[in-house]
């Protein structure tokens, strides 16, 4: 009779430490996931970044309605090499429900800034729809958040 | 507490883990895709550089000089390459269908082309021929089976 009260003693003991460990993890949870979200949006933007670079860098155009905002630069430059390095990517801003990137590029070659920053962030956009991200009134979303990326594209 | 038991706090670990894992395979997966259709584009790049080159050689070379060319790589079912020597524009232009894309290259030439010749590459067959023939007193660098 006695051990079995005793046993009732730890059961109430490890429920009490058991609380403690969920209230530990619902305070760390939400900013965790938070910053994972941003985490996992910068990996793709960088990505999607290097990935329009060396897609420049080779000027070989791949007919696919994703490369077609960089299609036409190549074309333009009668299928030479762009040379182009991405300098810059990070997080400008993050909130609980939206966060904005910056990247920025330099390339250098006879393309005017704006067609190179126009023709950029178009395929990082078509790029994020295609991982994963969905469109919300025109914005991209992620994880519940709204992502603005800024495209800045310097002649170097 | 007993042995063989996981505790709470390590399952919650685990699961976090989990998060930050499942997001770096979903990147890596994409990558995998990304990186075999730039292996095509660089092996592509190569061979438009390498004709620019090779159609200047035999220009040099001039009448019934022949170079024979291949591939540098295997061509699947369903996919083809189609060179073309376009004299209007210039350059030398390579289409291909690899793996379900379409890929587009060019190269400007240095020499003058006078005629435009073409040809496509489909399974099982990897070489060619770039000729050069005195047409009239003019060099044609011509593209053959």
């Amino acid at each position: 009779m006695s051990s079995s009260k005793a046993k009732a003693q730890t059961a109430i003991e490890v429920l009490f430490i058991a609380g403690l460990v969920l209230i530990g993890a619902a305070m760390i949870l939400p900013g965790y996931m938070d910053s994972n979200t941003d985490t996992v949006v910068l990996m793709h933007v960088k990505n999607a970044a290097d990935n329009a670079c060396s897609y420049l860098g080779t000027g070989v155009e791949v007919e696919d309605p994703a490369y077609s905002p960089l299609n036409a630069l190549i074309e333009k430059v009668n299928y030479s090499s762009i040379s182009c390095r991405v300098s810059r990517v990070f997080v400008a801003s993050s909130t609980k429900d939206s966060m904005s990137l910056n990247v920025t590029v330099v390339y250098s070659g006879p393309l005017e800034v704006s067609k190179v920053k126009n023709a950029i962030s178009g395929f990082i956009e078509n790029w994020l729809e295609s991982k994963g991200f969905s469109r919300v009134n025109g914005a991209l979303s992620y994880g519940g958040k709204t992502v603005s990326i800024t495209v800045k594209a310097v002649r170097g | 507490m007993r042995r063989a038991q996981i505790t709470f706090d390590f399952l919650i670990a685990i699961m976090l883990i989990t998060v930050t894992v499942a997001g770096i395979v979903s990147i890596a997966s994409g990558e995998v895709a990304n990186a075999r259709t730039f292996d095509s584009v660089a092996k592509l790049k190569v061979l438009a550089v390498d004709l620019r080159d090779t159609v200047a050689q035999v220009y040099a070379a001039g009448d019934g000089f022949t170079v024979r060319k291949e591939l540098p790589f295997e061509l699947k079912s369903g996919e083809s390459v189609t060179i073309t020597l376009n004299s209007t524009t210039n350059r030398v232009e390579i289409t291909a269908t690899l793996g379900g894309k379409t890929l587009k290259v060019a190269q400007k030439l240095q020499v003058p082309l006078y005629t435009t010749s073409s040809i496509t590459l489909g399974p099982g067959e990897r070489e060619f021929n770039v000729t050069a023939q005195n047409v009239g007193g003019e060099t044609h660098v011509l593209l053959q089976g």
